[in-house]
């Protein structure tokens, strides 16, 4: 293939990239700096740097600092769940992994809505585990299983696991067993043998799955919506609500820009991080 | 200083093992040579701790080892593939062993350079793995477990992925370290020829038994079974019948045979480097008391150290080896000659 035949099979993604990405993402910024809107027109007028400026408001900055706890903790919690799953279903034999695999991926098929769903009404006062418990009589009232940071940490976990696992699996499942055998070979309990090399080995993997983790859960809107309560508000909502709302668009821009510019962070972050641990961990 | 004693092993319904009955002697160089499937790599993989024997006990200096995991087996192993932590430098490779059993900082600096001073690899402890050529990195495999000190080093295939030359350097460099250092070394290889000139005994394997075990020479020279004698070098298998006067009756010929055979079906072992050839005009002296048949020439081919040739004696071929230099040609008339001590009786 020559190279400009090469270049033409790649026209219709590169257009459509321009055309869907970074026309918008454009048009955001623009939106970010834009001193206001006039109502007939879909360009945003003037400059002004005011819109990032009432972002270090404390109200605003409570928000991001949560969102990234958040985000954080449901990262970890995800890696803690996660890590002995994706060990199991990479250590299982090789028919299994399949099916243990589909099971992972089988909620995707479910919309994701639907799923949250499904997840409030077993959560929710009159909900199925509550129930349960009432009708046991191990407890006279509801527990609050719902409308709390808790309850939103249950919906982000419960979304976002298999983003961590799959990229997990992938790197597990090329872990050479004989560097296993060797270290237990050389005196390595299985402790050892997991702490000094399934561990290192696998951390390109780790890396990789609490990145993708905890930018979704960071600008997650949905979860904390509909799961959280009053004051679980995440970045997502703060920037739905400037947009169907408040209808100030400008600000709202310019908060989802700052979650993208540390999305963006997190994920050189996270290459670097890569990097350093050598690209040539894996033969 | 091991003991392997009615072991057998089972993996589903195979049988890897059966019955298997073995001593190693403290500072040997045994190795267990045979195809693969033989059991040989099973036989390391349960001394190492790797396996459990179904039935069957394995000693070790003097105590049974069953159940002891193998993090807690005073034995080392140097794999086929090296297995070196690739996100680790040669010195922590080779140091890995030692911090486990939590030795001084100080004594594993001083006894992980020894090591890398034992195999030629001094300077190299800051390179990675991947950065080393495949007899480096066998190398520091080795160091990895030497400096263990372990009872039995247990090598698996460790030359295989070298080339042949260096395989061969390898070969020498191994035997001088295990005579230097006294080590038991316990090694496994489909290669008849690295198992030859290596060890100070060899175990032939077959479906999960010892064919034979004895030095080199015994098992070259004087091969118990079929088997041994054709996977050790090549070998001429005459299939005849006892006689009445303790010879081997092969075709017309009655051949002086190493021992006394008693009647039925016989075989016997003939290597072809045994086999010494006459011809109008050569002058190969004919011994006393050697079995003598005739023969025309078949195959002729040129192998460097000598001359191959397949000769036809009524019907049934032989292979002779002779040293370069004149010989028969093809089509030729020939007297082959052998002594009865190299006719080797052999089971089947």
């Amino acid at each position: 293939m020559t190279r400009r035949s090469g270049w033409a099979a790649l026209a219709p993604t590169v257009l459509w990239l321009l055309a869907l990405v970074a026309a918008p993402l454009v048009l955001m910024l623009a939106y970010s700096f834009a001193a206001h809107i006039a109502p007939d027109s879909p360009l945003p007028q003037g400059f002004t740097l005011e819109h990032y400026a009432r972002l270090a408001d404390p109200i605003y900055l409570r928000i991001f600092v949560r969102s990234i706890l958040q985000a954080g903790l449901a990262t970890f919690l995800c890696l803690l769940l996660g890590y002995p799953l994706a060990y199991y279903i990479a250590r299982s034999p090789l028919q299994r992994r399949g099916r243990l695999l589909l099971l992972v991926i089988i909620p995707f098929w479910t919309n994701f809505l639907v799923r949250t769903y499904a997840l409030m009404a077993l959560l929710r006062a009159q909900g199925v585990i509550n129930s349960i418990l009432m009708a046991a009589k191990m407890i006279d009232e509801p527990l609050p299983l719902l409308y709390n940071e808790a309850s939103v940490q249950v919906g982000l976990v419960y979304t976002l696991l298999p983003l961590l696992i799959l990229p997990l699996y992938a790197n597990l499942e090329k872990l050479d067993q004989r560097l296993l055998n060797a270290a237990q070979d050389l005196g390595a309990s299985p402790f050892a043998t997991f702490w000094n090399v399934t561990w290192p080995l696998s951390r390109p993997g780790v890396l990789v799955g609490c990145m993708m983790v905890f930018i979704s859960a960071f600008g997650m809107y949905l979860v904390p919506d509909l799961m959280g309560g009053a004051r679980s508000v995440m970045v997502g909502n703060l920037i739905q609500n400037q947009f169907l709302q408040a209808r100030n668009w400008p600000f709202g821009a310019a908060v989802a820009l700052v979650l993208a510019a540390v999305a963006l962070v997190v994920a050189l972050l996270v290459q670097r991080a890569g990097r350093l641990d050598g690209g040539e961990v894996q033969r | 200083m091991v003991e392997f004693r009615g072991v057998s092993k089972t993996f589903g319904s195979t049988e890897a093992l059966t019955d298997l009955n073995l001593e190693i002697r403290p500072g040997e160089f045994l190795t267990l040579l045979g195809p693969s499937g033989c059991g040989k790599t099973t036989t390391l993989r349960l001394l190492a701790g790797f396996e459990e024997p179904t039935c069957g006990e394995i000693w070790l200096a003097g105590k049974p080892v069953q159940g002891l995991p193998a993090y807690k087996r005073p034995v080392n192993t140097v794999f086929q593939h090296y297995a070196l932590f690739p996100h680790m430098t040669v010195f922590d490779n080779v140091a890995f062993g030692l911090r486990m059993q939590k030795v001084p900082q100080a004594e594993i600096k001083r006894r992980v350079t020894a090591a890398l001073e034992l195999v030629r690899l001094e300077g190299m402890g800051g390179r990675r793995p991947h950065e080393l050529s495949g007899g480096q990195q066998q190398r520091v495999a080795l160091a990895r477990a030497l400096v263990l000190e372990p009872k039995v080093l247990l090598l698996d295939e460790p030359l295989g992925a070298l080339d042949l030359q260096l395989r061969r350097a390898m070969q020498v460099e191994l035997r001088q370290l295990q005579r230097r250092l006294g080590a038991t070394f316990l090694y496994v290889t489909h290669d008849q020829e690295e198992a030859l000139a290596m060890s100070d005994r060899i175990a032939v394997m077959r479906n999960g038994r010892i064919e034979q075990l004895g030095t080199p020479e015994e098992v070259y020279l004087r091969p118990a079974t079929r088997f041994v004698a054709q996977f050790l070098g090549e070998a001429n298998l005459l299939e005849g019948e006892g006689a009445a006067s303790g010879r081997l009756r092969w075709g017309d010929y009655h051949l002086l045979v190493d021992r006394h055979v008693g009647p039925g079906r016989t075989t016997v072992a003939l290597r072809p480097e045994q086999v010494r050839v006459r011809w109008p005009g050569s002058a190969t002296p004919v011994g006393p008391a050697e079995n003598r048949v005739h023969g025309i020439v078949a195959e002729r081919l040129f192998v460097g150290t000598g001359v191959r040739l397949v000769v036809e004696v009524a019907g049934r071929r032989l292979a002779a080896l002779l040293p370069a230099g004149p010989g028969p040609d093809l089509g030729d008339q020939v007297e082959l000659c052998f002594s009865a001590e190299h006719c080797v009786v052999v089971a089947p």
